[in-house]
């Protein structure tokens, strides 16, 4: 057992049962990255409560496969190289805000055919469950530049930090953004090859100033793999 | 060696591999391989539709949910870090949580979206969360009988329908203050309950 006030442990039983309003369940959720001790004992009432989900119902699980293949994956693909049509098909948990102001900068990027290499634009629909949060990211290889644009954004007492997250690789940090208003971001020489496709861009809350041990440690409250066009 | 003694050693050996190959399945996912994450689906999707039908008690709308918790998965699957959660508990807890997001129709209930909880499990070793998670169905159901039956009722109408705070004094026609403090009693007791085996 861990050392837990009897009010923690009954907090974090609440917050798996997800009884908590959004301040109380953000707070939490930061503590949850912070505190070794707490966070065991949200994942023991995790454990604790999963049996109460248990059926012995023996239902016939029909074959969604197909359905779920068509959502997550643009055809011709290898790995994830998606095009910007199919791209919309895998957007259906996100938020017609982003959907739109995506739609904007594909609008923008992809006037057709310049026949010369044009630059290559990666984007990235960042987004939480639930229409929670949403942003988008437009990065310019050639200039070094990452535009963040916000479109829902909370992190209560919390600031919003980025980090790239590099296929199979540690999170690192590339500074804090502005939940309210567009972040233009002049990404570091050395970190420009972090961000390519198959990566993935996250949100974190933390302190004002970024996380200081520069790994998150508050919950990722938005993530998008980046695409390009 | 006991008979049965080689055969909870076979029992536990095949659960570590089932529970290895899961890990693999769902790690790759979050790297975009989706040939791993459709084996993934293979193999969990019984388990987790049961999940959804649990909650949904409907076929077609479990249906439904399925498929959200299965394009959840290929979307966070990149959160999950192995060695930490074991990756059932992490699949069970994305399908309850989406399932419960969806009935509750996030956004009108002021409440946070579950789903962001589901990646933050674990910093402390894994362990054998999976094994205990297993052996503790017939301890669960005891120490929830244990509890006052309307305890027991607001904890399983959370935990199962997603009813909040509000939903069960308005149910119950008791003050909010009220059921929150019986709901941490209740959980407090069972924590105690179930105390000697997590």
């Amino acid at each position: 057992m861990t050392n837990i006030t009897q009010d923690d442990a009954a907090l974090a039983g609440e917050y798996v049962l997800g009884l908590l309003d959004n301040a109380a369940f953000a707070q939490a959720s930061a503590r949850v990255a912070t505190d070794t001790d707490f966070a065991a004992e949200v994942r023991s009432w995790q454990e604790r409560l999963i049996p109460l989900l248990d059926t012995d119902d023996q239902t016939v699980v029909p074959d969604l496969w197909p359905q779920i293949e068509a959502r997550i994956m643009p055809e011709t693909g290898q790995d994830r190289g998606v095009t910007p049509l199919r791209l919309w098909q895998g957007m259906s948990a996100l938020s017609a805000s982003v959907a739109a102001v995506l739609g904007l900068m594909l609008a923008n990027q992809s006037i057709p055919s310049q026949p010369a290499a044009p630059t290559e634009a990666l984007l990235a629909a960042l987004s939480g469950e639930g229409n929670s949060s949403a942003l988008t990211a437009r990065y310019d290889r050639d200039t070094g530049q990452l535009l963040m644009t916000p479109v829902i954004l909370k992190t209560g007492a919390l600031y919003p930090e980025l980090w790239i997250i590099p296929e199979g690789g540690t999170p690192q940090s590339l500074g804090m953004i502005d939940s309210k208003a567009p972040t233009q971001i002049i990404v570091a020489p050395g970190y420009r090859t972090l961000i390519d496709r198959g990566a993935t861009f996250a949100i974190t809350p933390e302190h004002d100033g970024g996380s200081p041990s520069g790994q998150p440690t508050g919950a990722v409250i938005a993530s998008g793999k980046i695409t390009s066009l | 060696m006991t008979s049965s003694a080689s055969q909870d050693d076979l029992a536990k050996r095949r659960a570590d591999a089932d529970r290895a190959r899961l890990t693999e399945f769902l790690v790759a996912t979050g790297r975009g391989d989706r040939a791993a994450f459709e084996q993934l689906y293979r193999r969990t999707s019984a388990k987790l539709f049961g999940v959804c039908l649990r909650i949904f008690g409907n076929q077609s709308e479990a249906e439904e949910v399925l498929q959200d918790v299965y394009i959840t998965i290929w979307n966070k699957a990149a959160t999950y870090e192995a060695g930490r959660a074991s990756p059932i508990t992490w699949l069970v807890t994305v399908a309850r949580n989406r399932s419960i997001d969806r009935l509750r129709g996030v956004g009108r209930t002021g409440l946070a979206p579950l789903d962001e909880a589901a990646e933050v499990a674990d910093p402390s070793p894994g362990a054998d969360a999976v094994l205990i998670a297993q052996g503790d169905d017939a301890a669960l159901s005891h120490c929830i009988n244990c509890l006052n039956p309307r305890d027991a009722g607001f904890i399983r109408a959370s935990f199962l329908q997603g009813a909040t705070y509000a939903d069960l004094a308005m149910r119950d026609g008791l003050p909010l203050g009220t059921v929150k403090s019986r709901i941490r009693r209740a959980l407090l007791a069972l924590r105690q309950c179930l105390g000697d085996r997590l």
